[in-house]
């Protein structure tokens, strides 16, 4: 009988749990957890404290006890794994136990990056984990806090912006980066979006460090920018950012890079490891190079094709391009593709103004997209971008065209996307 | 066992009855500006030719949806429905940019909503209610076996036509 | 969510839900379909509708336009209540009155214009639907007035004239049995829905399809072998060509028309003039496919046609148009003769059931005798031969112009003065009226310019009888009670007349007597028998067709024959019309250089009826904005874009509306759908430029202009 060890119980090993029993009933299956809480979702903890979601919606999965029935799995909850022993096949526990594999998932997903500068600070919130989530949670039932100040202008940023300026609170959104969702939107689009936030009342102070924070006792806390002058506030959020968890394997026996570099098996160097999830660098179709590509539904399809390969079925993680989707303070903003890729600027805006799309075209073909406000086209553009890097047939079926032109696409426009190939 | 919802373009018109029979069944009103979950539409060639087409959740095998939802509401039926309960549905639209056919929606309550195939109706020995009205016959609902039949057919009248084109 | 809850949601009937199904009708379209639908019906609300398995009609099946049915029953403007009028004609503002109160206004009202003016000065009118036109009929003559009439004025009569002229008696084709289907105007994707799934079934087992239209429709595309594209309105001289072309070759049956068909040699010196030299120049059709089309013919060995019975009329060359194709299946020996042309007697309101009733009987046996002829009557003689009543067409002008004599009161049920042609002029005529009743479910803008509004119930709030071909018939039972005081048009109209104590037993009697003793009695068939049956029962046994039967008996026209040319207009000189089925250029007077393009306004959509369900929401989400259909080429020529606003005009005047780019059009011509309130393509209409045979209006071919709105 195999043995298959998964450490970190997120999206990804959740995942592969399911799909190693598909196909193998009888295997065991031990699943290392640091902590005693059923696979939760990063991205559902503003949604939490928003109240929009309550606790055990936190947790897509169900709960351990579920989980450990339906599919027969032996968690070890409360544990870290410490190390990895690639040529003994045996993870090292935090107790001390080294406990064999024969195959080895890596999902230990990634953490809330916080500099040094800001590490010191005792009234500082994150939002990653559950614990992070509750925190916030707990914390604005306790009292009303009259300003904030969000540092990471990201989709999480942005998420609990929202959350405090609808619960009435003065929000000022600053990041290092000139713009608001830096890694996903074309500037133009940003300063669209900007523009918005500003009407609404929200401050932003983009395009310089934050230098530190310091904590007075009056509960306030001063937030120090690069350019000398600060911001006093009442609740400081840092949202800076997020590094896949790779220590517990050695990156002599391993490759590693920002993530852990797996092929389209999801296997790492090391035969018999794989890695899936935030942790892992899997295959950016369209740079051809492996990357992390840190999203909810890119860390199923990985698990799941871990599982499968783990178990002997054959399963591909197929490549992923990078994508968001960020539903705000009632406007969608969709970013399909690699954005710092330049070219050809196509741009189209619906008669009404409710929704702008901006295509970016190298050699004719589409290498990113932006929407505002028309989450319908969103899906359609996306599995047209994939179509046109895996180099297959570049078309809309009659059903998307249709659907395309149904949420306010031109006929004109849509040709444009396709005419030049 | 699993079933079809088929649709066959050679028979709709693009009436748009099976559209006015799901937003009955569904409560979709549209002057609130709630969209349906089933849309026609007649599509013209640049050549001029007209096609007709009806369009809903295609209850993909392997639906990204499925894999797409953050809170885990979406779900495969035994028979191959893609089905969905919005408890824990928290609007983020990520369902929308998942689907490749832009079928999911969000109700006034900013929850998802999409075709589940009258799911409901289906258990209690009834047809979808777009297959129901279908003037023409365009939407069936088909068994495994019925599909291949279908599909079979529908080859074949293909190659009858493009044997008859070639021989004109 | 629990099992209830699931099962809640999604309408399951049953007695944990508390949800039922109410079998009952639509009545959203023509007499002729009717179909059947179970209504879901929870604490006494509709909350879905379907198809009703086994209906005759539609077998489960359900339209577009049907589909409307529930959000047109609940919609937010119906009136609960009877109305009197407060504000000023077409305002709109009304107060509620009682019931008493409307008919003591009504009889009173009625009765001084009898008084001063004569009972020919009441008019009594039905839009749609005609669910209760014979009682408003009998209502009239009981009365004492002439003067009904109505929506038919504009629709369908014009063919059933032509039928009555050529044959005697209404018919149709005989698809079924026919190799070769002459689908003239024929788009059953569009209306009349069952009819397409037939037509594929037909054409899966071999029928073949001629597809005449001005327009590309799914009916030329998915059915068509042969496709024609006449311009509008020149369908009797391609109709001519392609007889010409049978004639020419032989390809008629001769001992045929010698035995049973009048008028040929002269028809076939007629036609003569449809030929290759300018049937292109003429039609717009070229010449190789109207030979084509006659070797289709010809090669068949029993055609069908469908000659439809709105757009080719709304000419003002339409009924002999019509004529001229029924024509074609009277030279090829295809009338009366199985996969033909067969005759369909009415049995009961412009329906053919396969028996005989005695509907005309309760129609016309209290017509008054020796009374002024209808409105319309001089205007349109053949008309009024025929038909013996009003042809609402000449309504607004002589409400108007008081000539021949005046009409100052109108009794009106679904009064739409949209669907006339010039409608402002039907506005007019309303607002010059001494005293206008109009019954409605919908404060309509029509409804607005009445004095006293009745509020009517829909086909799901009352029973009525209804037969259906082969002898069957129900009679139905409330699906809902009805919305407020809203009531049947036909216990308005009964309850009226008891108030007014009409001097006319079979009125005062009311509608189920009228069924009893009219239609039933001779069956042996009792109204309640219909009461609550699951499905149109067998009442009747229907005539079963042997070929040449009719012929050999010989037909209901003054020869007895088939008349290509008829007698009864050849026995009228004095009406100035032709006998034979003449052609003449369809457009009107207006300057060509002016208003180059043609308006057509008949096309059909499948989310709509006349004005009917422009307010339902979901019928309108379909085709949200009222657009004028155009082609690409016009469309490039004008610099206009797919959804760019146009402005259309006519010497009436001009809409501006969204351009719909299409193939499916032809250069030259714009179709844009009637009753939407803000965009009235009637409005553009000329109410002159009507047919002189039927009165019909030319909302098919009138010169427009287009262009580019700035």
């Amino acid at each position: 009988m195999e043995r298959f060890a998964i450490i970190g119980f997120g999206c990804a090993g959740y995942h592969a749990l399911e799909a190693i029993r598909e196909t193998d009933k009888e295997a065991r299956v031990d699943v290392y957890s640091d902590t005693a809480l059923p696979p939760y979702n990063p991205m559902l903890t503003t949604y939490y404290v928003a109240g929009r979601l309550p606790y055990e919606g936190l947790f897509p999965f169900g709960t351990l006890e579920d989980i450990a029935q339906r599919l027969d799995a032996h968690i070890i909850t409360n544990t870290k794994v410490t190390a990895v022993k690639a040529g003994e096949r045996t993870v090292v526990l935090s107790d001390g136990r080294e406990e064999r594999y024969d195959k080895l998932l890596v999902s230990t997903g990634a953490t809330a990056f916080v500099p040094g500068s800001f590490a010191d600070l005792k009234r500082a919130f994150c939002m990653r984990t559950v614990d992070d989530a509750v925190a916030l949670h707990d914390a604005l039932e306790r009292r009303e806090y009259k300003d904030a100040v969000i540092v990471g202008a990201s989709m999480v940023g942005i998420k609990v912006a929202e959350l405090l300026y609808k619960r009435g609170c003065h929000v000022t959104l600053a990041d290092m980066a000139p713009h608001i969702f830096a890694l996903a939107a074309y500037p133009e689009v940003s300063e669209m979006i900007e523009d918005r936030l500003r009407n609404m009342g929200i401050d932003l102070a983009f395009g310089q460090a934050i230098a530190g924070a310091e904590e007075h006792d009056d509960g306030t806390t001063t937030v120090k920018l690069a350019d000398g002058s600060s911001i006093d506030t009442e609740l400081l959020v840092l949202n800076i950012g997020t590094r896949a968890a790779t220590g517990i394997l050695s990156p002599d026996e391993v490759t590693v890079e920002r993530g852990i570099v797996v092929n389209d098996h999801m296997e790492t160097s090391v035969p018999g490891i794989y890695a899936a999830g935030d942790c892992c660098q899997g295959n950016n179709l369209q740079s051809g190079q492996t990357q992390i590509i840190g999203l909810w539904a890119n860390a199923g399809t990985q698990g799941r094709a871990a599982g499968r390969n783990m178990a002997g079925a054959m399963g591909e993680s197929d490549g992923n391009i990078l994508h968001n989707i960020t539903h705000f303070l009632d406007m969608d903003f969709i970013g399909l593709g690699d954005n710092r890729l330049t070219g050809e600027v196509k741009t189209f805006r619906s008669e009404d103004g409710g929704f702008y799309l901006q295509a970016v075209l190298k050699d004719g073909k589409p290498v990113g997209f932006n929407i505002l406000d028309n989450y319908g086209v969103s899906g359609i553009l996306k599995a047209y971008l994939i179509k046109v890097l895996r180099g297959e047939r570049p078309v809309f079926s009659a059903e998307q065209r249709g659907q395309l032109v149904r949420f306010g696409l031109s006929e004109n426009f849509i040709d444009e996307l396709g005419a030049a190939l | 066992m699993k079933k079809y919802l088929f649709f066959d373009p050679e028979k709709c018109s693009a009436c748009g009855a099976c559209q006015l029979a799901c937003m009955d069944q569904n409560d979709v009103d549209a002057s609130t500006g709630a969209q349906p979950f089933r849309f026609t539409f007649t599509q013209e060639g640049r050549g001029g030719d007209l096609h007709f087409y009806s369009v809903s959740c295609m209850h993909c095998a392997d639906a990204p949806c499925v894999m797409g939802c953050p809170s885990g509401c979406l779900t495969k039926s035994e028979e191959g429905f893609t089905l969905y309960d919005t408890t824990r549905c928290i609007g983020c639209h990520s369902c929308a940019m998942a689907c490749p056919y832009g079928i999911p929606s969000f109700g006034p309550d900013g929850k998802m909503v999409k075709c589940d195939a009258c799911y409901e109706r289906q258990k209690a020995g009834l047809v979808p209610a777009c297959v129901k009205v279908c003037p023409t016959g365009a939407l069936t609902l088909l068994t495994e076996t019925e599909l291949k039949e279908r599909q079979q057919a529908r080859q074949r009248s293909r190659s009858q036509t493009m044997l008859k084109e070639f021989a004109v | 969510m629990t099992e209830l809850e699931r099962k809640l949601k999604a309408k399951i009937p049953g007695e944990d839900t508390g949800i039922e199904i109410h079998r009952t009708m639509c009545d959203i379209c023509s007499p002729g379909m009717h179909c059947g639908i179970n209504a879901y019906v929870k604490d006494g609300k509709v909350i879905k509708i379907e198809g009703m398995d086994g209906h005759p009609v539609n077998e489960g099946r359900l339209c577009t336009k049907g589909l409307s049915n529930r959000q047109y029953i609940y919609r937010e403007d119906r009136i609960l209540t009877p109305l009197k009028r407060v504000g000023k004609r077409g305002e709109g503002k009304f107060e509620p009155i009682s019931w008493e109160e409307a008919f003591a206004e009504i009889a009173k009202n009625l009765n001084a214009a009898k008084e001063k003016y004569g009972a020919e000065s009441v008019a009594f009118y039905s839009g749609y639907s005609k669910w209760y036109r014979q009682t408003l009929r009998r209502f009239a003559y009981a009365f004492g007035s002439p003067n009904f009439g109505c929506e038919s004025s504009t629709c369908y009569i014009s063919a059933f004239m032509a039928w009555k002229l050529a044959a005697g008696e209404q018919g149709g084709g005989d698809m079924g049995n026919s190799d070769l289907f002459l689908g003239w105007a024929y788009n059953p994707f569009y209306s009349s829905y069952m009819g397409a799934h037939r037509a594929m079934l037909l054409k899966e087992a071999g029928l073949k399809f001629i597809i005449v239209d001005t327009r590309r429709t799914p009916a030329s595309e998915k059915l068509a072998d042969l496709f024609l594209q006449p311009r509008p309105g020149t369908d009797g001289a391609l109709a001519h060509a392609i007889a010409n072309v049978l004639i020419q070759n032989g390809w008629i049956d001769k001992p045929y028309i010698d035995k049973y068909v009048y008028g040929f040699e002269e028809y076939a010196a007629y036609v003569k003039g449809f030929n290759e030299s300018n049937i292109e120049s003429l039609t717009g059709v070229p010449y190789d496919l109207v030979v084509k089309a006659a070797e289709m013919i010809h090669e068949s060995k029993a055609m069908s046609t469908n000659e439809c019975s709105a757009p080719i009329p709304h000419h003002k060359n339409g009924l002999q148009n019509y004529r001229s194709i029924m024509a074609l299946a009277a030279i090829t020996g295809n009338f009366d003769r199985k996969g033909g042309q067969l005759l369909s007697p009415h049995t009961f309101m412009h329906t053919s059931c396969g028996f005989a009733s005695r509907e005309e009987e309760y129609l016309y046996e209290i017509k008054p005798k020796g009374c002024k002829d209808p409105v319309g009557a001089p205007r349109f003689p053949l008309w009024n031969y025929l038909e013996g009543e009003m042809q609402a067409v000449d309504l607004s002008r002589q409400i108007l112009e008081g000539t021949p004599y005046p009409v100052k009161a109108v009794y009106a049920l679904g009064m739409n003065a949209r669907m006339f042609p010039n409608s402002g002029k039907m506005f007019r005529a309303l607002e010059e009226l001494d005293f206008f009743v109009d019954t409605d479910l919908f404060l309509t803008d029509s409804a607005k310019y009445a004095d006293i509004v009745l509020p009517a119930c829909s086909s799901f709030e009352r029973g009525e009888f209804k037969p259906y071909r082969d002898g069957l018939a129900w009679y139905t039972t409330p699906a809902i009670a009805p919305l407020g005081q809203s009531k049947s048009d036909v216990d308005i109209l009964t309850e009226l007349a008891r108030y007014m104590d009409l001097p006319d037993e079979g009125i005062q009697a009311g509608y189920e007597a009228f069924i009893q003793k009219y239609i039933l009695d001779d069956l042996g068939v009792k109204v309640n028998d219909l009461k609550g049956v699951d499905l149109p029962v067998k009442i009747a046994e229907v005539h079963v067709h042997k070929d040449f039967e009719e012929l050999e008996k010989g037909l209901k026209t003054p020869t007895g024959k088939y008349e290509l040319k008829s007698k009864v207009i050849e026995d009228h000189p004095e009406w100035g019309l032709d006998a034979l089925p003449t052609y003449v250029e369809p457009l009107d007077g207006a300057d060509p250089e002016k208003y180059p393009m043609t308006l057509t306004s008949g096309g059909r959509l499948p989310n709509a009826i006349h004005s009917r369900l422009h307010k339902v929401p979901n019928n309108r989400s379909l085709r949200p904005d009222p657009m004028v259909d155009m082609s690409h080429a016009d469309a490039q020529a004008l610099g206009v874009a797919d959804g760019d606003p146009v402005v259309i005009s006519t010497p009436r005047g001009e809409l501006t509306v969204k351009a719909h780019v299409t193939h499916i059009m032809p250069a030259g011509m714009l179709n844009l759908f009637q009753g939407y309130s803000e965009a009235d393509v009637n409005s553009l209409m000329d109410d002159e430029h009507v047919d002189p045979y039927s009165g019909f209006p030319a909302y098919n071919s009138t010169r427009c202009a287009v262009r580019k709105k700035d």
